[in-house]
């Protein structure tokens, strides 16, 4: 048996195609992605003499940093509240607005000069990180939570509509023209025939942008958008590394929780 | 009433859907269409919809022009005629009872669509239409909880939802067992003389079209080349349309009645 199956394999062996020669332009990448790392690593003096030779410095923030104030961590607790208000309502509304936007966006739901614009615009919409959109809305509306909630909303609009669109790019195409052969104009397929195939996925990425949410709060509160990263703020602004180190820490505890429940929730509606 | 003159469908990749074809459908009869996969049988189903525009010649349903129609006399057209697919085409995800209520779509306005309102009159309609098709027990049920015969019958019912005069199947039975593929064919020939619906049929097995059929079309290469009854349709016809001799699997198989489920083992 053995031998009648080696033999076979040896009788085929001529027939195995030869082995393409290696691709000269991925050699000539990887040259060039080598070349840039180099030139990058020259044009900004790169060193890590610093790590070594100013570790000192840093010893009496590091002191208090373990040491860290539990007590303000429960004190500011209205603040933590605020964080998950804000991140509950940016999602709700961004994710509703996404909804809308990426059925406009996709060639199932859309005419093809519509959904290409509108791929267009959530590109460029998408290109603008959470810090922007903070610092642009508390130029607009002030500090406070109603420049974080708008700043999250724009960022979950961005996010979640080309998630969205793109399931709606995938969906069983059989329903869609079952309604076509029924007589249902566009906005009548798109809520009978695509909307119900996408529900499931929507309310996913509905959650995991509340997650993004909850971890983008320090950089909205930073930047003056309320919450518990606006505490951070205030906190370092006076060097109270210990009190700042207690919230950290808490924060990091709380993003994990919210981050495990959420995904146990999506993972029950796939 | 169908009428096809000289009609022509050629795709955008440059194939020949339709060839100068010229047939005229009377109302309450019930053709089927048989062809080799290609021959056309799809593109002439699907022009009489207008799900595939004609490029070429005149298409009359019911009196409607479906040639150079415009995107709303399309619907109002698609309105009127029903059509079943291979693959069910239901939304797997929401009730039976809904997909029934797809059949009133074009009698019902975008609004009322958009926030789920039917109303009562639609309703009933839907139910009265599961009724017939024997599951209206499953109204409330979800459409993936189904079995193949049973969401064929569910598409079945959306077609009678929409009071169609005119219905078309595309292989409404290739994605289904053989007994099953029996008696949906059966279902839907009930239905059609109970109602006295224009029915057009695609089918490639030639046992069932011809035990179902009143009136048997063949096609090649987008042209017509068998026009008569199911009897006359006899095995040198069907190696005519097929321009090939006869394989078993040209057969679905024996009908639900001679199966024993004891002897397959």
């Amino acid at each position: 048996m053995t031998a009648t199956a080696t033999e076979r394999l040896g009788e085929r062996t001529p027939l195995r195609p030869p082995k393409p020669a290696p691709r000269w332009a991925m050699w000539a990448g990887v040259g060039v992605a080598a070349i840039i790392s180099v030139y990058c690593l020259w044009a900004i003096e790169f060193t890590l003499r610093p790590l070594v030779t100013d570790l000192t410095n840093g010893q009496e923030v590091l002191r208090q940093f373990f040491d860290p104030n539990w007590a303000f961590a429960w004190r500011v607790r209205d603040q933590w509240l605020v964080t998950v208000e804000i991140a509950v309502i940016a999602s709700l509304i961004g994710c509703a607005f996404a909804l809308v936007l990426a059925l406009m966006a996709s060639r199932v739901t859309a005419p093809t000069a519509l959904y290409r614009v509108m791929k267009l615009v959530l590109a460029v919409q998408r290109s603008l990180p959470d810090l922007a959109w903070v610092l642009l809305f508390v130029t607009v509306v002030s500090t406070g939570p109603l420049a974080g909630i708008l700043a999250l909303i724009m960022f979950n609009i961005g996010v979640a509509a080309k998630l969205t669109a793109e399931s709606i790019d995938a969906v069983d195409p059989g329903p869609v023209e079952a309604a076509q052969a029924v007589g249902a104009n566009a906005l009548q397929r798109a809520r009978v025939a695509v909307v119900p195939q996408v529900m499931p996925s929507f309310v996913s990425y509905s959650f995991y942008v509340f997650e993004l949410n909850i971890r983008a709060s320090l950089v909205i509160g930073m930047g003056g958008g309320g919450g518990i990263g606006e505490v951070i703020r205030v906190q370092l602004a006076s060097f109270s590394y210990a009190n700042i180190s207690a919230v950290v820490a808490v924060l990091i505890v709380v993003v994990f929780a919210l981050d495990q429940l959420s995904r146990t929730i999506r993972r029950r509606l796939i | 009433m169908i009428t096809f003159r000289d009609v022509h469908v050629t795709y955008p990749t440059g194939t020949k859907g339709l060839d100068g074809v010229s047939l005229e459908i009377s109302d309450g009869e019930f053709v089927v269409v048989v062809g080799l996969s290609g021959a056309g049988k799809s593109t002439l189903v699907r022009a009489i919809n207008g799900l595939v525009p004609v490029t070429a010649g005149e298409l009359e349903v019911n009196g409607r022009r479906v040639d150079g129609a415009s995107k709303r006399e399309l619907r109002r057209l698609r309105g009127e005629v029903g059509m079943i697919f291979q693959s069910f085409n239901l939304v797997t995800r929401v009730s039976v009872l809904n997909n029934v209520l797809m059949g009133r779509l074009a009698r019902t306005s975008t609004l009322a669509t958009l926030v789920g309102a039917y109303g009562s009159a639609n309703k009933d309609i839907a139910f009265d239409a599961l009724e017939r098709v024997g599951i209206i027990e499953k109204a409330y049920t979800r459409a993936s909880q189904l079995s193949g015969g049973q969401q064929q019958r569910v598409a079945i019912a959306r077609v009678l939802a929409q009071q169609a005069g005119v219905v078309l199947a595309d292989e409404p039975v290739a994605s289904l067992d053989p007994p099953t593929a029996h008696a949906v064919m059966s279902d839907l020939r009930r239905v059609q003389r109970e109602l006295g619906i224009t029915t057009v049929v695609n089918l490639h097995f030639l046992d069932l079209a011809r035990s179902f059929a009143d009136r048997i079309i063949g096609m090649r290469a987008g042209k017509v080349v068998f026009d008569g009854t199911a009897d006359q349709a006899d095995d040198s016809v069907f190696e005519d349309i097929y321009g090939r001799s006869l394989r078993a699997d040209d057969v679905v198989a024996a009908p639900p009645v001679t199966i024993d489920p004891e002897d397959r083992a």
